[in-house]
């Protein structure tokens, strides 16, 4: 019966797939435009949408705090001093190198913010919290020092911080698209000691599971498939902390099925924004980060108060 | 005591001396780069005090005062630098303006430039601020003369070269309001958004391939940046290898007088194989 439902899900996300590649800014069709254009920058959609959206689950998992995105321990900070020093560097956007750096610097970033919170190898969730807080403040400052100096740079910087699905390399594409499937392959096989840990982690060590390990595994998992979306994506917020609540008010709180569930709805949800995004207002363009916060939170709060009555019931 | 009287006494004498000076001619702070290099075509730059950080042409701007820049005027230098005149941009949305003149400053604010003849009246207000009015006519004069004589030459083409001019990254480019669409309209091409009446906006590759420019012009990448897009080859511009990147920025973008000279290089590059 379950198994059914994600065949659904899986068939209309297809359907929303195919869709998408007839929607665009201009009434070019053709094999060409459809491949060659329009693939490309849906299959972007679907890679950064469910690594964004997984990650949020890990992150809301582990921390136990509902307000935790796949951003909160500076990655996304990270990300934006690759793209300055990026700039610094006088690398192109168009170059490979430009988005290996922004995931190194995007991984960097949390791997620091991890560090700073342990101590005596155990890792308080407070702590990190804060740390991932106190590393984003700091990299911002640095970036906006960058920008206040290197004025003429800045735009490129700020459009970056938008986010948005442009053409990026094929290689790159190919090389994110597997980094985040093995993610979320190894997030699902994982995801029973995920739902253990959401009895607090104290049980957890109780019922036999060695939290710090697990934790360091989650993190390594979560932090590195953001940083895959990132680099082909920029930084697009809301995804990763929406998505999974809203998956929750679905399919319940096993971590199995809500990693599977927000991954596909991730993926639909940036590619219904994003195709929204190139067409609205063609031949212009909006950030698609714009979009999914102005459909994504009335979304949520329908699901929410819709659940809130079902409750009362 | 006699040789600090005489020390005084020079003091006061230079001092006396400068103030005289100052009071013969203006004392002019101009807070954009355009208005910087209009001042010294005029040959008003002796009654320049003060520029914006990002006056760079002529090179001698550099070394008059700097006082911050278009978004972030330095208030306590401009008012340091006792100006007679400030000349701002137009600042929409802006408190800086009531703020300049809340501190007692004259301050003669420009519109912003949207076509290339906005120029002529930046021009013309300077040279009035700066009694050089003669020198601007004859400026103006002989501007208009040169936008005139491209203009004969563009009008011999069979038709019009269709550009996309591309200002940043990530398809950022510039619709019918704006000035560098104008600047591409002088240079006898056609703006492939001139259509679109905005100024800056984001469009993507797609309706670049479908619009099909014949000249690619960008203030940010190389050419090697377009070839390796999905589908360049079914652009003209690429196919061609019409692909302009090594204009500068702040001749091109500043509306000023080297405009003119884009303009005019832009007229027999947008027309060369035809």
């Amino acid at each position: 019966m379950k198994i059914n439902k994600f065949i659904i899900a899986l068939l209309v996300l297809g359907i929303f797939f195919v869709l998408s590649l007839f929607i665009g800014p201009t009434s070019l069709s053709g094999f060409d435009i459809l491949f060659h254009i329009r693939l490309p920058r849906v299959l972007q959609a679907v890679i950064a949408g469910c690594a964004l959206s997984v990650a949020g689950v890990i992150f809301q998992g582990v921390l136990k705090n509902p307000l935790c995105d796949p951003y909160i321990l500076g990655t996304s900070s990270g990300a934006l001093v690759g793209a300055v020093l990026a700039q610094i560097l006088g690398l192109s956007q168009s170059s490979f190198f430009f988005y290996i750096l922004i995931a190194l610097c995007a991984l960097a970033a949390t791997l620091i913010a991890y560090n700073l919170a342990k101590y005596k190898k155990q890792v308080s969730n407070v702590d990190l919290i804060l740390a991932g807080v106190i590393i984003s403040t700091f990299l911002s400052a640095l970036v906006l020092l960058f920008l206040s100096l290197r004025r003429e740079s800045a735009l490129n910087i700020v459009f970056f911080m938008m986010g948005g699905l442009h053409e990026t390399d094929k290689g790159l594409l190919i090389a994110v698209a597997i980094l985040v499937f093995f993610g979320i392959a190894l997030a699902l096989s994982l995801s029973r000691q995920l739902d253990i840990f959401s009895l607090g982690e104290e049980k957890a060590g109780h019922l036999g599971i060695n939290t710090e390990k697990y934790k360091i595994i989650y993190f390594t998992i979560a932090s590195l498939i953001t940083a895959c979306a990132v680099s082909i994506s920029g930084t697009i917020g809301f995804v990763g902390l929406v998505v999974p609540h809203m998956a929750r008010l679905i399919v319940g709180p096993s971590h199995f099925k809500l990693i599977l569930a927000s991954a596909i709805g991730g993926s639909m949800f940036l590619i219904i924004a994003d195709a929204f995004a190139r067409t609205v207002i063609a031949p212009g363009e909006i950030p698609v980060g714009v979009i999914t916060a102005l459909v994504g939170a009335p979304f949520f709060l329908w699901l929410l108060l819709r659940n809130r009555e079902s409750k009362c019931k | 005591m006699r040789f600090f009287s005489l020390i005084l006494s020079v003091f006061f004498l230079s001092a006396s001396f400068s103030s005289a000076e100052i009071t013969a001619k203006k004392r002019i702070i101009s807070l954009m780069p355009s208005y910087t290099e209009i001042i010294y075509a005029l040959g008003a730059q002796d009654q320049l005090v003060g520029v914006s950080n990002f006056c760079n042409y002529p090179k001698a701007a550099l070394e008059k005062e700097k006082t911050g820049d278009y978004l972030r005027p330095n208030f306590e230098k401009i008012y340091f630098l006792k100006p007679d005149i400030v000349f701002a941009p137009q600042w929409k949305n802006s408190i800086l303006l009531k703020n300049l003149r809340a501190l007692n400053l004259n301050v003669t604010q420009f519109e912003d430039e949207s076509e290339v003849e906005d120029i002529f009246k930046t021009i013309r207000i300077i040279a009035d601020k700066t009694n050089k009015k003669a020198e601007g006519k004859a400026l103006i004069n002989k501007l208009k003369k040169r936008l005139k004589e491209i203009s004969k030459k563009t009008a011999l083409n069979k038709r019009k070269t269709k550009v996309y001019i591309e200002v940043d990254a990530k398809y950022w480019t510039a619709g019918d309001n704006s000035f560098l669409s104008d600047v591409i309209e002088k240079a006898g091409g056609e703006n492939i958004f001139s259509n679109i009446k905005r100024s800056y906006f984001q469009t993507s590759w797609e309706v670049v391939i479908e619009r099909n420019p014949d000249i690619i012009i960008s203030l940010w990448g190389t050419a090697d940046d377009y070839m390796q897009k999905p589908l360049a080859k079914k652009i003209n511009a690429v196919s061609n290898s019409q692909i302009i990147s090594a204009i500068d920025r702040d001749k091109i973008a500043r509306p000023a007088l080297r405009v003119f000279d884009i303009i005019e290089e832009l007229s027999v590059k947008l027309h060369e194989d035809k």
